[in-house]
């Protein structure tokens, strides 16, 4: 695997949004797939199996890691897994902020360039 | 509704069901129950929507595991076993029965005087057990130590520890300890034990220190118990050296062997570290507790006359034995001080 977050841009929304939900902490599946809803305003609805498809891919990638039992405290009915971001998951995450950040700078000259 | 997710969760490749299928069900049952407080339309949607994305998904990985298994190489792809499947306790447990199932049997034959020996198929059969347990070392350090090849490394590591250290402070017995042993026998068995099993605790020491500098033994980190199932290979060979010059002692050794294989198998079936640590630090005790009553009862047909030793010395040398190892066993705890990642430390 890569060690060069680079080389993972750009993020697919799905992806973007499962790794910022990680980015304050640790999360079960279920609680990702809210988080994902939420902060793209209900247009990424993940489905279960979509959701552990990219968690899959994820884990493969070492952007996120699985914490053992032991370190979870998920409640009665809650998965007993949870996933967390690894460096290399947050120094991919913040080269995406940063992208985003320079595409939104540009759009927003040229906007205005074209509102002038 | 439930029933019948859980039942097409069967579509998925069999190593991916068993790493996620849980999973899924208490996510898709989690929906679901959210779903039910907003009504009945709000059910169906969320119940169709998650069906028409299972196809899609059971394709996709089906495909990913076909890729893997072709990344891999066919041979490779075969040592990949499912965490807790029959097949990899089997090849983790294979030094096990190579030490505890097949030389008693070999010594119950020559006992019995059904065949001599030396025997050409008898030392054909050994050639070819000792050649598996070889070919197997080498393909799990080459594929990067996955689980069941731990307990290769540490009954390698036995014999690095009784042979190579063991052997290096023999000398260090010779000048200093006859005294000791005259003084008080326990002390000197101790003394005479922990000379044997220093290495092994050395190396797990080391290894607990080493893991802070080098990325390779980072796993060891997030999953301290593998140190403990590495540590626990040395225990079959540890039970055939406390029975070493022994006679008659094939069924205690058998039933010595049947518990650290049940150890085993509770490890690999368990994924919480407590319960994992007890199976396998259970394991150990419990067996070599059966060696040392073993040993009390057929003393007697075996050192009868002699002077130093009794039935209660060759009993406590066992325990003082499984003292020692034990000791070794707790070292990965210390593991479970280092510190937590930031994220985890963020999210506590």
């Amino acid at each position: 695997m890569s060690t060069d977050p680079i080389s993972y841009l750009p993020l697919t929304e799905p992806t973007f949004y499962i790794l910022l939900s990680l980015a304050p902490g640790k999360k079960h599946g279920y609680a990702i797939m809210k988080d994902v809803r939420e902060l793209s305003g209900e247009r990424v609805n993940l489905s279960t199996s979509t959701l552990y498809t990219a968690i899959g891919r994820l884990l493969d990638q070492e952007l996120i890691e699985r914490l053992s039992d032991e370190e979870q405290d998920a409640g009665p009915g809650l998965p007993r897994k949870s996933y967390a971001l690894t460096d290399l998951g947050r120094r991919v995450l913040e080269a995406e902020h940063v992208r985003l950040q320079g595409m939104v700078r540009e759009a927003r000259l040229r906007l205005r360039e074209d509102g002038a | 509704m439930k029933r019948l997710y859980a039942l097409l969760l069967y579509l998925f490749p069999r190593a991916y069901r068993e790493e996620y299928g849980e999973e899924l069900r208490i996510v898709f049952d989690l929906a679901l129950d959210d779903a039910m407080a907003s009504g009945r339309f709000e059910v169906a949607h969320v119940a169709l929507h998650e069906l028409s994305s299972l196809p899609k998904a059971i394709i996709h990985e089906h495909l990913r595991e076909r890729r893997k298994a072709k990344m891999a190489g066919r041979f490779g792809a075969y040592f990949d076993f499912t965490h807790g499947s029959s097949r990899e306790f089997l090849a983790a447990f294979y030094p096990f029965f190579l030490l505890g199932g097949v030389l008693p049997i070999i010594n119950m034959i020559s006992l019995s005087g059904v065949m001599r020996f030396p025997n050409p198929l008898f030392n054909g059969i050994a050639i070819l057990l000792l050649a598996i347990l070889g070919i197997l070392c080498l393909i799990g350090l080459f594929k990067g130590l996955p689980r069941w090849s731990l307990t290769y490394l540490g009954f390698l590591l036995a014999i690095f520890s009784v042979y190579q250290i063991g052997g290096m402070l023999d000398r260090l017995w010779v000048r200093a300890f006859p005294s000791l042993y005259e003084r008080s026998w326990f002390l000197g068995q101790v003394a005479y034990q922990g000379i044997l099993w220093v290495g092994f605790s050395v190396v797990a020491l080391l290894l607990v220190l080493l893991i802070a500098f080098l990325p390779v033994l980072r796993r060891f980190k997030k999953d301290w118990t593998l140190l403990l199932l590495l540590l626990y290979g040395s225990s079959p060979f540890a039970l055939l050296l406390t029975f070493d010059d022994y006679m008659n002692e094939e069924l205690w050794e058998l039933l010595a062997f049947i518990v650290l294989a049940v150890g085993l198998w509770m490890y690999l079936h368990t994924h919480n570290p407590r319960r994992q640590f007890w199976a396998l630090f259970g394991g150990l005790t419990v067996s070599l507790f059966i060696a040392a009553i073993g040993k009390a009862i057929i003393y007697q047909y075996f050192w009868e006359g002699t002077r130093h030793f009794t039935w209660l010395t060759e009993m406590m040398s066992t325990i003082i034995m499984w003292m020692w190892i034990a000791l070794g066993m707790l070292i990965p705890l210390l593991l479970r001080l280092f510190p937590q990642s930031k994220d985890q430390l963020q999210a506590a």
